[in-house]
């Protein structure tokens, strides 16, 4: 994967599964027989032997299915501080070394070579120039990344055990007490904003601040952001900002758009060299 | 007979086991809505939030808060120069020392959005090159950021100057008149 030649990631996926092949192998196995069980008897609405849990906290927005919440980066605001990164990371206790969202460094030369670099995922900044360019510069730019939260999200469709799947409100989360840490959905995501927790030990990305949203605040790379690079909102509400960006003559692109996944994360100000 | 009340009980077995095994292994809640365990939204959604934003500092240091809300720092993040509410305050008490930067950690932080030697900024914004900006201030090299830019205002010192010094011209002027 070519993200991890220039993220100080390891190869979680690879190392979870060494340091602990027996217990991987036992959850796993735990994981699909649960799940084909799943499979020879359907499971609907009407289930004979659970009445659903309907107690929802108090302090909690209830969902809202009509909305179609979007995240929108302007690539042209972002000055590559590292705010978005540091915040999330706190609010999320992310471990060291791991990122759900990261900033990339992007330079492009006169001969059309592409660099990019992302030093901790840009948690400090970015401090130095690249001294390794030879050639004058042609362009250059900063590329926050997090999750897409794919309409038709790969992650979901490979997960052997539904522990990651779409709300009825359009987020993709991971249901941690699920996963049984198997890392096909880091292989599927296309965008690499998948890892296998440290802590955890099961699957981890960016959720937009699910547990935010449903409190009425903003995602906290959002709020953190000091130049209005990165938006969020309900395309629905029409008098919302990103609804307004929508419908303005701004260009707005998708990462990797021919694989069809259907992002909800666009971007203004993209170059076809950002992939 | 025997034989087919046997096999009748092992089917009957099998098919007690597939339910009794469905019943132990599906989590509450499993096809609510799919196939996840829909308990596990409301579970996301009420991990506790670390970030308060800066109206939740509003209550304990309300100057600071409007230093920042009518400088050119208004769209900054506190907690990000600090440290999240959630290691200050717990309870409306505090519990926890904020990271305060000192010395040259201020420039190092300054220097992450204002930086100027870093390709990748739009270049409308105010970018500064620290040896550039202090010969142009002719002053030394070890000093701080904030020994002229208020952090929580930075301009609001230079701007009062400005305007002293402009005052105290038109005063002189108006006297010589
Ligand atoms: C750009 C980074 C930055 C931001 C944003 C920021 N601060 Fe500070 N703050 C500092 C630095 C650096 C100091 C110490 C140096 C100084 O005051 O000159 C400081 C000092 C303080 C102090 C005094 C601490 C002491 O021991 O003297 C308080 C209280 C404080 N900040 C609160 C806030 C609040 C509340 C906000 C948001 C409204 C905020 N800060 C936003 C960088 C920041
Ligand atoms: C419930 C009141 C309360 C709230 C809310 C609060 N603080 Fe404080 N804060 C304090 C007290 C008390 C001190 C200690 C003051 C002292 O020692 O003089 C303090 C001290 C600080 C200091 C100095 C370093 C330290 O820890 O002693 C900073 C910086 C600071 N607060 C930032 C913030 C920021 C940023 C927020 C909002 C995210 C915030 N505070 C919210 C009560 C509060
Ligand atoms: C998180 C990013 C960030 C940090 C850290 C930061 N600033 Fe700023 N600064 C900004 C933004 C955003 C503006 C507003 C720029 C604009 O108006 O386009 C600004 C504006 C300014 C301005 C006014 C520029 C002008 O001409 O309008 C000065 C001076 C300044 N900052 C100095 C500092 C100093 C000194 C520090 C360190 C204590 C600092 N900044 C830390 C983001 C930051
Ligand atoms: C000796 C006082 C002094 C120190 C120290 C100082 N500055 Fe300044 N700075 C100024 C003054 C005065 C201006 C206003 C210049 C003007 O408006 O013409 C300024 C302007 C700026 C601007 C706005 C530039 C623009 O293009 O609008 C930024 C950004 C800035 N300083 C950042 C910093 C940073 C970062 C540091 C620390 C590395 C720093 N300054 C240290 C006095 C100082």
């Amino acid at each position: 994967m070519k993200l991890n030649n220039f993220l100080n990631n390891k190869n979680i996926t690879q190392d979870v599964i060494d340091l602990d092949r027996r217990g991987f192998i036992n959850k796993f196995l735990e994981g699909t027989v649960a799940g084909s069980l799943f499979v020879v008897v359907p499971m609907g609405a009407g289930d004979i032997f659970h009445e659903l849990a309907e107690d929802h906290e108090k302090n909690l927005l209830a969902m809202n299915p009509d909305a179609k919440y979007v995240f929108i980066v302007d690539i042209t605001q972002c000055i590559g501080c590292g705010s978005c990164c540091v915040a999330d990371k706190k609010e999320n206790n992310v471990p060291d070394g791991q990122y759900r969202t990261w900033v990339e460094r992007y330079v492009i030369d006169m001969l059309e070579n592409v660099y990019v670099d992302s030093p901790n995922g840009g948690l400090n900044g970015f401090n130095e120039q690249r001294t390794d360019i030879e050639n004058e510069i042609r362009d250059s730019f900063f590329v926050p990344k997090l999750c897409n939260h794919c309409e038709d999200a790969p992650c979901i469709q490979v997960c052997p055990v539904g522990a990651t799947f779409t709300t009825p409100d359009g987020f993709v989360i991971v249901d941690g007490t699920h996963c049984v840490g198997c890392g096909y959905c880091l292989q599927a995501c296309p965008y690499g904003v998948r890892f296998i927790n440290e802590k955890t030990h099961t699957a981890d990305k960016c959720t937009w601040c699910y547990h935010r949203v449903r409190k009425g605040k903003l995602p906290a790379c959002v709020n953190a952001c000091p130049t209005g690079a990165r938006k969020f909102g309900d395309a629905n509400d029409r008098n919302s900002e990103v609804s307004k960006i929508l419908h303005s003559p701004a260009i707005l692109t998708v990462l990797k758009k021919d694989l069809g996944t259907a992002p909800a994360l666009f971007y203004i100000g993209k170059r076809e060299e950002v992939v | 007979m025997r034989h087919i009340v046997k096999s009748l009980l092992i089917v009957l077995g099998i098919v007690a086991t597939i339910f009794l095994g469905r019943h132990f292994l599906t989590p509450d809640s499993w096809g609510k809505y799919g196939h996840y365990r829909a308990d596990y939204i409301d579970e996301e959604a009420n991990r506790s939030i670390n970030y308060g934003e800066n109206d939740s500092c509003l209550k304990c240091h309300s100057e600071v808060v409007d230093m920042l809300k009518h400088g050119e720092h208004k769209t900054l993040s506190c907690e990000v120069c600090h440290s999240p509410l959630s290691e200050h305050i717990a309870d409306g008490k505090k519990i926890g020392s904020m990271k305060v930067p000192t010395g040259n950690e201020i420039d190092k932080t300054c220097l992450n959005c204002h930086q100027k030697n870093v390709a990748g900024r739009p270049h409308k914004f105010p970018m500064i090159d620290k040896n550039e900006h202090y010969k142009m201030l002719e002053i030394r090299a070890d000093h701080n950021c904030n020994q002229c830019h208020t952090v929580h205002y930075p301009k609001e010192n230079i701007n009062k100057a400005k305007s002293l010094s402009r005052n105290l011209r038109e005063a002189v002027d108006n006297e010589a008149k």
